[in-house]
């Protein structure tokens, strides 16, 4: 079998894994009517709230491209959604170990490495969806976005939830084993929270503080989402759309190995001592 | 006689203490090592039915988890079709079929059809032949009228009915059953357990199944081993253990364990009596002797007894005798 063929294999193999999970997840949602509809509302709460916050800091700076009320959608609608990528993964994990189904997939003849890849695309989506919807409703309250940036922002999006992913997994990797908690994901959202700039510039952070800000791929994802998108978005400092996008990708190129080999060995550690089912 | 589809060999597994850094993760209460299955061996063949039978902590589970790539053995190998359950885990996980004992691990808010859907795309099947397969095997498992209904709207019969047809949708060559009626009532039990031996038969398949009911396992009727704290106390067919078990108890169940006591040494005295064992208010007298005889002998010490009867053996007097036969020590 030339290689060609045998990934392709790999690919079709690796989508029917998928789509049967997110056709799961779709389900799953849908079976809960009410909490979908609660979690559409839960998104005005934070564009209202910033519509207010945003009358407060005044709209002058350029270090937030003349509209603090636009830049800080952005930022919250990013976390939010890269949120999900982060920790959907070993949420799941934790759903299925404490609902006793974990070990029945893990008898499926699927390579145990897929499910991160089969687990959040639903719940992705989902986030997505709500990050968008985020987004168009921040239009009608007063912010303003370039339409013509939205291509480029999808693309940079997409290339968020592949770093974050590498990341969530090597949190769900402790999760299996740990079963409540990482300090991984744990450590990472305090500090995305703070050094990636969702809600302030990173300029204001001391510069010591602001190195680290560029090791979170958080940062990169909101920084040229703005630039992007943001009507007077160039005038931002930070790196450019495809400087961001080649800095998650060289982000993702290292972590994914490391996230995936840790992952495998936390399962076979799990295997060992009989660790995966209980919680 | 064909090959065999399951090699067990020397089959070990001890679950050692956690490491100091797993103790950081998760806090454990095993303190020393626990063998959960030591040096077993065994063998099944395409259209056989193995009964594995054992009181909780026997290791039946730990033989599963092994079989079905869950855990790794320590020492010793199993294989199914030659394939290695720990060096080829993907290639085996193809060839079996698990029910769990447990009915959540079904998506108990999806329907038959979904769940059956949702195992076959994960085994690899293509939406074009599992279609027809998901309802030939709800056919066969007696829940097409069901297909559309979800879990939460099943009896825990038809969940179990369930289970099977999930674990026999890709058709398998083995079927890994692990206490499939815990918590089925007894005639769906029975009627689950002949659905096993018709879906065994036709199929050719090789059956492993977990049970602590000696009752069900009579029902299958065919290879049996009998494990004890991860031994196997006894390996071959049913009648020949139960042929070593059965032994004649009458029961006797008093108003008070005073009375009990009287009568025990009363008919511990009796010519024809065994032997006489207390449990509380209840005595299990080991004899031949007519049932009559018994009652005669009470009369006059006693004013009522509750009930009087014959007993079939239970599982942890089969495995106390074959402890005896094997001179070991019963288990605490």
């Amino acid at each position: 079998m030339s290689i060609a063929s045998g990934l392709a294999k790999r690919a079709r193999r690796g989508a029917q894994i998928g789509s049967a999970f997110f056709h799961i997840g779709v389900r799953d949602s849908l079976n809960y009517p009410l909490a979908l509809v609660m979690q559409g509302l839960a998104t005005f709460v934070p564009i209202v709230t910033f519509l207010f916050v945003s009358e407060l800091v005044g709209e002058n700076g350029v270090d937030v491209a003349f509209d603090y009320y636009t830049f800080v959608v952005l930022g919250v609608a990013t976390m939010s959604v890269l949120g999900v990528t982060l920790n959907s993964f070993g949420g799941a994990m934790l759903n299925f170990v404490t609902q006793g189904q974990l070990e029945m997939f893990l008898v499926e003849p699927m390579p145990w490495r897929a499910l991160p890849f089969a687990l959040v695309p639903w719940p992705t989506f989902q986030a997505f969806a709500t990050a968008s919807l985020m987004v168009l409703l921040s239009i009608p309250l007063g912010a303003s976005y370039a339409l013509g940036g939205v291509p480029t922002a999808i693309l940079i999006v997409f290339m968020g939830f592949a770093a974050t992913l590498a990341i969530g997994i090597l949190g769900a990797s402790i999760k299996v084993l740990s079963k409540r908690t990482d300090p991984v994901l744990q450590l990472y959202t305090i500090a995305a929270s703070v050094l990636s700039g969702a809600f302030f510039p990173v300029e204001l952070l001391p510069s010591w503080l602001r190195a680290f800000s560029w090791v979170i791929p958080h940062t990169y994802v909101i920084q040229a989402l703005r630039r992007v998108l943001m009507p007077q978005g160039e005038v931002l400092p930070g790196p450019s759309a495809w400087q961001a996008i080649a800095a998650l990708g060289a982000f993702s190129l290292v972590m994914y190995p490391l996230a995936l080999w840790v992952f495998g060995r936390a399962l076979e550690y799990g295997r060992k001592i009989g660790a995966l089912s209980g919680y | 006689m064909s090959d065999p589809i399951v090699i067990i060999d020397h089959l070990r597994k001890v679950y050692e203490p956690y490491s100091r850094g797993m103790k950081l993760l998760l806090r454990t209460s095993v303190k020393e090592p626990v063998v959960a299955i030591d040096d077993i061996s065994l063998e099944v063949r395409p259209g056989d039915v193995l009964a594995v039978l054992g009181p909780n902590g026997a290791g039946k589970s730990t033989l599963f988890r092994v079989l079905t790539g869950l855990t790794t053995p320590t020492a010793g190998h199993a294989s199914i079709l030659g394939y290695d359950t720990t060096l080829d885990s993907s290639a085996v996980r193809r060839l079996v079929g698990f029910m769990p004992a447990e009915n959540r691990t079904l998506l108990l808010r999806h329907t038959c059809r979904e769940n059956l859907a949702f195992h076959g795309r994960l085994q690899g099947m293509s939406r074009r032949t599992l279609g027809d397969r998901i309802d030939e095997t709800l056919e066969k498992v007696g829940l097409l009228h069901a297909r559309d209904r979800v879990g939460f709207a099943l009896s825990s019969g038809m969940l179990a009915r369930l289970m099977l047809a999930r674990a026999i949708l890709h058709e398998p060559s083995v079927l890994i059953l692990d206490e499939p009626t815990g918590a089925v009532d007894p005639i769906g039990s029975f009627e689950l357990l002949g659905l096993v031996q018709d879906i065994a038969k036709e199929q050719e398949l090789a059956v492993l199944i977990s049970s602590h009911r000696l009752d069900e396992v009579e029902l299958l009727d065919d290879q049996v081993v009998l494990l004890d704290r991860g031994h196997v106390v006894y390996s071959g067919d049913l009648d020949t253990m139960l042929a070593h078990a059965k032994r004649p108890v009458v029961e006797i169940q008093f108003d008070a364990e005073a009375v009990a006591e009287s009568c025990s040494s009363i008919l511990g005295r009796l010519a024809g009596v065994d032997g006489v064992e207390s449990d509380g208010s209840l005595l299990a007298v080991t004899t031949e002797l007519p049932m009559g005889i018994i009652i005669k002998e009470l009369n006059g010490h006693v004013d009522h007894i509750n009930s009087i009867g014959r007993t079939e053996p239970r599982l942890r007097d089969v495995l106390r005798e074959m402890l005896r036969v094997s001179g070991k020590d019963l288990p605490q």
